[in-house]
């Protein structure tokens, strides 16, 4: 296919031309986020707009550092350690159950096809919770926790969470197990493994596939605002939802907006990139190899 | 004993699937049934007595004569589709020049500039997005005006203009999704059909429709799925850069659900509208998916 791009140089020329456009498209508001969260607060907003990142400031706002200083003008609400914790905790207890749960399932759909009633039916059920819009999970588990004592704790989001990283890892991982030959667990069953045993023994082969899912449910947990939105209170706020509320009716903060928006997406960015060879499988449930 | 280890075979399988299964029943699938029993009470807060009784489908009904409801339909499909085709075709075009057109080795150069809108947390880019479309010192309303455009209003305070936002962030955010799963399926194409394509005379735009577009269908179908379902439940943009307005004219059924349940706090409707949109969601995914496995 590449031989043709000699035949036509025009073709070729406007083709590149076309990529490196959309290419720079694609990363230039990330660009210009960045830069701009090193601007101080008459360069955010100078016409014409310029290059000048010259100021941490943004960065100490966003961290609290100067939350005595700023006095009034800072939002008291927006301690952002806390809320960077908070999305931790969220993330990572809800990445972590979702592995524990879902990798075995996702074991059972690969291993055991034919052995449920209607397998099929299960299978695509758990994909059909992934198409329910937010609410109707989210409504129902706030009228019952909003009633306990666990109402004003992160359980519930990361329940929700769960449930909606679970789809993806079930039929993420399914994907990989199925690449693994039979065979192997054929042998260890005839040496006198248990079943429990034969995915004990698999399970470091499907090492890559492990970290890949793991990665995306951390992504889609972190990046998550829906949920956690109507979930969570000021105590419990993810860090997307905490920046949401630096848009207030008496002003917006952008200086720390910027700079927070910088560290959310960052650690995404890193991650994605890691993965980028199972990114399409990840982005796709692993619908497409 | 035989029968013991008969049983055991039976039930080992499903130790493997129970953890999941109470998750997904007991989060899942237990909500829908609760749901349901909302859509179906009367929480209308200008009807205070009442709140929590049963009011037989008085909110389907209620739904049924409400204009907000069907401009808000209306809004929904007329953001999603408009995004989803151009997402599309963009998609496909892209990935197209991309693997004619940039040798192996660069490609891995491309790719984490291209993945940055995907990897973005919705709301960040609402937020940044809503920063370079400031009607007055924003970076996009500057070039605008550059070129010789000049709007009365703000771009998001438009009632024409605010939509047309929407779809084009919608795009820059997703289209590189499409790329990815199109550029994964050109790599998957069977070489020697085209070398035949070729040896035969076929023109390229012969090859793309007859061999690249049908190798691509299913893919195409999966993506399409894939994207609609969260086009239809498109609300992080939306919430942080227009709010549903100016006035409603970016209300989607996502968005004047989240009003209805969480602003008026009439749940019953909320619940009642949520379902509804689940509903649409389901069944046009299902059509798409038979359009696209279908065999021919």
């Amino acid at each position: 296919m590449f031989e043709k791009s000699k035949t036509s140089t025009l073709a070729g020329v406007l083709a590149l031309i076309v990529i490196g456009l959309v290419v720079v498209l694609c990363a230039f508001p990330w660009f210009w986020m960045f830069v701009s969260s090193f601007k101080t607060q008459q360069d955010i907003w100078a016409i014409p707009p310029n290059l000048n990142a010259n100021t941490l400031r943004n960065y100490e706002t966003a961290f609290g550092w100067w939350l005595v200083q700023m006095g009034q003008l800072m939002r008291p609400g927006f301690a952002f350690y806390r809320f960077l914790i908070n999305s931790l905790t969220i993330s990572l207890t809800a990445t972590s159950v979702t592995m524990l749960v879902g990798v075995p399932a996702a074991f059972g759909f690969s291993r055991f096809k034919g052995k449920f009633m209607a397998d099929n039916m299960l299978f695509f059920l758990i994909l059909t919770l992934r198409m329910a819009p937010g609410f109707v999970e989210a409504i129902p588990i706030y009228l019952v926790f909003s009633q306990s004592i666990l109402g004003g704790t992160a359980i519930p989001v990361v329940l929700m969470h769960i449930l909606f990283t679970l789809t993806f890892v079930v039929w993420l991982m399914k994907g990989f197990f199925d690449e693994i030959p039979r065979d192997l667990d054929d042998r260890a069953r005839i040496d006198g493994c248990s079943h429990f045993k034969t995915f004990r023994l698999i399970l470091p082969l499907v090492k890559p596939g492990l970290a890949t899912t793991a990665i995306f449910s951390f992504i889609f947990s972190w990046n998550e605002f829906l949920l956690t939105l109507l979930l969570t209170g000021a105590e419990t706020k993810s860090l997307p939802v905490a920046i949401s509320g630096l848009v207030t009716p008496a002003g917006t903060y952008w200086g720390a907006i910027l700079a927070s928006s910088v560290i959310v997406t960052f650690p995404v960015l890193v991650f994605a990139i890691i993965v980028q060879k199972y990114l399409v499988r990840g982005l796709t449930f692993g619908a497409v190899k | 004993m035989a029968k013991v280890q008969r049983l055991k075979a039976k039930i080992i399988p499903w130790a493997f699937l129970l953890p999941c299964l109470i998750i997904v029943f007991s989060v899942g699938i237990y909500p829908f049934y609760v749901m349901w029993d909302t859509s179906l009470r009367n929480y209308d807060t200008s009807d205070p007595l009442r709140i929590g009784q049963r009011a037989f489908f008085a909110n389907y009904r209620a739904m049924l004569h409400d204009p907000v409801f069907y401009d808000s339909l209306l809004k929904t499909f007329t953001i999603a589709i408009p995004a989803l085709l151009i997402e599309m075709v963009l998609g496909l075009i892209l990935a197209q020049l991309v693997n004619q057109r940039v040798p192996d080795k660069y490609r891995k150069f491309l790719l984490p500039l291209i993945i940055i809108p995907i990897t973005m947390a919705p709301i960040c880019i609402g937020l940044v997005w809503r920063y370079m479309l400031h009607g007055d010192f924003g970076l996009v309303t500057y070039v605008l005006n550059r070129m010789g455009f000049f709007l009365e209003e703000s771009i998001l305070g438009s009632r024409t203009w605010a939509p047309v936002a929407i779809i084009m962030v919608d795009i820059w955010q997703w289209t590189p999704f499409m790329f990815l799963i199109f550029t994964s399926g050109l790599l998957s194409l069977p070489k020697d059909t085209y070398e035949a394509a070729d040896i035969d005379g076929a023109s390229s735009w012969m090859k793309f429709r007859y061999l690249t577009l049908r190798y691509m269908k299913p893919l195409i179908g999966i993506a399409v799925i894939l994207r609609f379902m969260d086009a239809m439940k498109l609300f992080d943009t939306i919430y942080i850069l227009t709010g549903g307005g100016p006035s409603v004219a970016t209300e989607t059924l996502m968005y004047y659900t989240y009003r209805v349940s969480y602003i008026w706090w009439n749940l019953g409707y909320g619940a009642a509208l949520s379902l509804f949109l689940y509903l649409v969601i389901i069944i046009t995914c299902e059509i798409f998916y038979n359009m696209t496995t279908r065999r021919d």
